[in-house]
């Protein structure tokens, strides 16, 4: 018995939960915040529960919204681990190693408010287990949606198993390098890749939406989750170094920005090619652009936050372009704080609602989220975040070495 | 960990991903469907109405009541009239003028039936008229001791024309033949009528139905305004002449109310192809077994068969309103 | 071999649990079955007879009449197809109210807690000069007469197309086209994801909103279990050409419907049948050809 309790995991745990509720009065603070949003978001949740999705701003013209698109910005932060994760491993690369169990952390939290997004969307919540793989009759190969979810499912074992891992040998003081566990890190990398083109497919492969309908969607996809992904990661390091003491290495934050610097590139290219092709052909498919930077029939709702997203997008581009700029950390928040607010908007409202606006039969409604849909996104953000901070809490004391395992009790009892 | 497993693992998952995205793409094999096969295998029967058709015959919607038509006209055949005609051969044949009884020198006056002071000139004493003259008597004359045509003999608004034709100059016996040819009193309406046509023609005087029947369009045909090619065509190029409750073709044969698709047929041809092999006009039942036509008046007024503007039915709620 | 008291507890709760685990899962998995047991696919002959019995008895005691629900199969050798006839349609939306009131849609209710209207068929005006414009077309006409001058009218409903976007992007197989062609809902099985409603190029899914107002009095009894049932909150629904007509040899409602006979149904492989006279005779185009999807709905002008 006491075998079982002593043996690293259980100790693991057992630490990780002192953690938790043990803490400064600005950690019990934000905790006290996070709740307050989940109950919020359980608020609001109870409200489209009695009342049906007719309590969000959705309707039939505009049959996804913000929580599908915050589910699709989840997802690229959930891939951009990845960044973290390759260098790290395959490369052996000293600075980001340690750091690529928080890009895994967050990961799984990101997948989490993938799933609880996804959840809160359904129509039948009930009858969610339809959608679980084994359980319900998932209709793979064809669904681009049931693909999604097997790989979501996929990427979030392997997460959790690839952090969990890493984290009980650096627990124990070793090194993570079994075999089972470095094939594990492997897979984890074209995982991440796949969540994200899987959930780009599920909007690329409908023919009916020229504005998905672009071989672009997943490449463009894939890049702008690798600047939001790591702009995320950088903030949030920068805000563990401060609270939780983190050793961080300006080393590998630099190397972080550079490789942001590249993709944030990539991706202004792509967004570039995109407008020339739909410009120039100026075929109807040129509508869903119009409405989206313009407006349609006096409907100009997503206006401001499309030429938001684009100006904060090259801002952000021209100071990570610069070493200077994305070596001062004013400048490189900044352009982090610009970039997530790019791709935020982008995944969150650019994609989706103007990839039904105008509708398959010329319909223009113009969607924006109701109250309860705020309410219970900002209920599972609050979600993600809670789950982020406390496995965080335990990461970061393990990589301190603030949590170790205790050397064998000794066998006087 | 060795650089080998990453070269391996890494594309080998890319491929697995693609093979994945293939799999889901190979979900159709482009070629034809079944049905396409089969409308590019079978060929299609040569047009004819299909066999569990049938043809119902609604009444007409825009005639109600007043079906059959012999329940005013007399059709063509002889005049079942108990009154007696007044025997103008007897008085022409003694040497009497028109214009002695039917007063036609004074265009102002109506030369209708004589006033019957003008007949007791000559028939003054009751007790030498004949049992005709009597029974003739009896029937022109009203309550009031004036004379008039039997409502059943007038064609009354042609007789309001009367004042208008004299004043043209048109003889009497234009239309109502030579007194000396018959009991002339009242010639069939209908020959009559064809004579009019033929004059009017021949003279270039409008000649559409209300022309002359003012009066009667107002009554049972109130509702008829011929509005279906009206400049070549009038009421008896489909109303049999003869015989009212029947149409006639253009070849003069007629045709019943219920067979009235052949009628129209005859012009629109295409239409009337499409109608019996199901493609034009309304049919109800089964798409498999018995369906029923509707003739093509059950939809279009015959008089005027360009559909009349309908009200649309409410419009579907907005989403902007779904609560 | 002495069995220490320490071991016999341990077997004991061991054996205990995994006892216990067991009939847990065995009553799990029969309480898994129960709840996918909706799958109507999956059913037997007679499992379809008592769901439909079920939905029956559901039914009768909601709406307080007797309903029949049936669930008549496909009849072999048809594959059903659609026409109509644009140079007809005057707009009236006849063929709107029959597929209401026959397919037991949710009514407006402007006064009541829920207004979902739900119309499967959407008809739509646009410039006649336009030609066929979805883009620059209203479904929200109200004019006092139709046609309105210089205005064209397209009704758009399900197309029942041959290769169905939206069964191939259900993620639970709860949508498929059936041997005659028609694209069903399993309305048990629906997650309502809206999936279908994304990839669907014409419109044609409709999804509940909110609860479903079917007024007692407007119930149609006459239901088939994939057809007009009624729906419930949360799930996809779209024309089945009146499965619960055609299914049993009656034209669809909306083609009884049509007061100007713009309409044209019947079987694509009997070439005797008004649909094939239809391709025979007239050029017939579908919509949105570009995509692929093989729609079974042709369009065509008589004149």
């Amino acid at each position: 018995m006491s075998a079982l309790t002593d043996h690293p995991f259980p100790q693991f745990v057992r630490g990780s939960i002192r953690l938790w509720t043990h803490g400064s009065r600005t950690y019990f603070v934000w905790l006290a915040a996070l709740v307050t949003l989940i109950a919020v978001g359980i608020y609001g949740y109870s409200i489209q529960f009695r009342e049906g999705l007719v309590s969000t701003g959705l309707r039939d013209p505009v049959s996804w919204g913000f929580y599908i698109g915050n589910f699709t910005f989840l997802v690229g932060v959930a891939a951009a681990a990845v960044i973290l994760v390759i260098p790290a491993y395959v490369y052996h690369w000293k600075p980001i190693k340690e750091l690529a169990v928080l890009g895994e952390v967050l990961a799984i939290s990101a997948i989490s408010m993938c799933m609880l997004f996804v959840t809160v969307d359904v129509g039948r919540p009930d009858r969610l287990l339809h959608i679980m793989p084994f359980i319900g009759d998932l209709n793979v190969p064809s669904s681009l949606l049931a693909w999604d979810v097997v790989v979501l499912n996929i990427y979030l074992v392997l997460n959790l198993g690839v952090a969990t891992y890493a984290l009980v040998s650096y627990f124990r003081g070793r090194e993570a390098k079994s075999k089972l566990f470095v094939w594990f890190v492997l897979a984890s990398i074209p995982m991440a890749v796949c969540i994200h083109t899987v959930t780009a497919f599920v909007y690329n492969g409908l023919p009916n939406r020229p504005f998905w309908n672009a071989s672009l969607l997943a490449p463009r996809f894939l890049v702008s989750a690798f600047c939001s992904g790591p702009a995320i990661m950088l903030i949030l390091l920068q805000i563990l170094r401060r609270k939780a003491r983190l050793d961080l290495k300006p080393e590998a934050i630099w190397k972080i920005a550079e490789l942001m610097a590249y993709a944030m590139f990539v991706n202004l290219f792509f967004t570039a090619a995109e407008v020339f092709k739909e410009t120039y052909s100026g075929t109807h498919h040129l509508k869903h652009m119009e409405y989206l930077f313009f407006g349609l029939e006096g409907k100009t709702a997503l206006v401001p936050w499309a030429w938001t997203s684009l100006i904060a997008g090259i801002a952000a581009f021209l100071l990570f372009l610069f070493p200077a700029s994305r070596k001062n950390p004013v400048t490189l928040n900044l352009g982090c704080v610009l970039i997530l607010i790019s791709v935020f908007i982008e995944k969150g409202v650019a994609l989706v609602v103007p990839g039904f606006t105008p509708s398959v039969l010329g319909e223009i409604y113009e969607y924006s989220p109701s109250k309860v849909e705020l309410m219970v996104s900002a209920g599972i953000f609050g979600v993600g975040a809670l789950v982020f901070t406390l496995l965080s809490r335990a990461a970061i004391a393990v990589l301190n070495g603030d949590l170790r395992v205790k050397p064998a009790t000794p066998a006087a009892a | 960990m060795s650089p080998s497993i990453h070269r391996t693992a890494m594309p080998l998952g890319l491929v697995l991903l693609l093979l994945g995205a293939a799999a889901a793409a190979c979900g159709r094999v482009e070629g034809r469907t079944a049905w396409e096969a089969a409308i590019h295998t079978q060929t299609v029967p040569p047009v004819k109405a299909p066999a569990d058709a049938v043809f119902p015959v609604p009444p007409p919607p825009f005639t109600p009541g007043i079906f059959p038509c012999s329940q005013c006209h007399e059709g063509g055949s002889p005049v079942k009239d108990e009154a007696p005609a007044m025997p103008h051969k007897l008085h022409v044949g003694r040497g009497i003028e028109c214009a002695d009884c039917h007063q036609d020198g004074d265009a102002e006056a109506d030369p209708r039936i004589p006033a019957r002071d003008t007949c007791d000139t000559c028939h003054g004493e009751p007790d030498k008229l004949s049992d005709g003259a009597r029974r003739y008597f009896a029937a022109v004359t009203a309550a009031d001791g004036t004379t008039a045509f039997p409502r059943r003999w007038r064609t009354r608004d042609v007789s309001q024309q009367h004042v208008k034709h004299i004043k043209a100059g048109v003889a009497c016996a234009s239309c109502h033949g030579e007194p000396g040819d018959g009991p002339f009193a009242k010639p069939k309406p209908v020959t009559l009528m064809e004579r009019c046509v033929a004059c009017h023609e021949a003279q270039a005087k409008p000649a559409k139905c209300d022309t002359c029947h003012r009066e009667t369009t107002q009554k049972p045909h109130a509702n008829i305004v011929l509005n279906h090619a009206e400049e070549q065509r009038g009421c008896l190029d489909c109303h049999d002449a003869a015989d009212r409750d029947h149409l006639r073709l253009a070849n003069g044969s007629p045709v019943s109310f219920e067979q009235s698709f052949k009628l129209c047929g005859q012009c629109h041809g295409t239409q009337y192809r499409d109608w019996k092999i199901g493609l034009h006009g309304k049919r109800t039942g089964s798409w498999n077994g018995r369906r029923e036509y509707r003739l093509c008046v059950a939809c279009h007024d015959p008089h005027g068969p360009r559909f009349k503007p309908m009200d649309p039915l409410p419009r579907p709620a907005r989403p902007e309103e779904v609560r | 071999m002495t069995l220490s008291r320490r071991t016999f507890l341990k077997t004991a709760a061991v054996s205990t649990a995994v006892v216990t685990t067991a009939a847990a899962c065995g009553d799990r998995a029969a309480a898994l079955r129960e709840f996918m047991h909706t799958r109507l696919r999956a059913m037997t002959p007679d499992e379809v007879k008592a769901f439909c019995a079920r939905i029956e008895k559901e039914c009768a005691e909601k709406y307080g009449k007797p309903v029949r629900v049936g669930a008549e199969g496909p009849i072999p050798g048809v594959i059903f197809g659609y026409g109509l006839d644009l140079s007809r349609c005057n707009g009236n939306r006849k063929c709107v109210e029959a597929c209401v009131e026959e397919n037991n849609q949710s009514r407006p209710s402007p006064d009541g807690p829920h207004h979902n209207p739900i119309q499967w068929i959407t008809v739509l005006e646009m410039d006649e000069e336009a030609g066929i414009d979805l883009e620059r077309s209203t479904a929200y006409y109200t004019p006092d007469k139709v046609p309105a001058p210089g205005k064209a009218y397209i009704p758009i409903q399900c197309q029942q197309c041959d290769n169905p976007p939206c069964v191939k992007v259900c993620p639970v197989k709860a949508t498929w086209m059936e041997p005659d062609g028609i694209v069903v809902i399993d309305y048990d099985q629906c997650i309502g994801c809206r999936c279908c409603m994304s990839a669907c190029p014409y419109g044609a899914r409709h999804f509940n909103w909110s609860e479903p107002h079917l007024p007692a009095s407007e119930v149609n009894t006459e239901m088939h279990v994939l057809g007009n049932r009624p729906r419930m909150r949360g799930v996809v629904e779209k024309c089945t050409f009146c499965i619960q007509r055609t299914r049993n040899g009656l034209y669809p409602a909306c083609h009884d419907a049509c007061p100007t006979g713009a309409r044209v149904f019947g079987n694509l492989l009997d070439p005797e049948s008004e649909i094939r006279r239809l391709l025979a005779t007239k050029k017939v185009f579908v919509l949105k050809s570009e995509l692929g999807t093989h729609p079974k709905f042709f369009y065509f002008y008589s004149v």
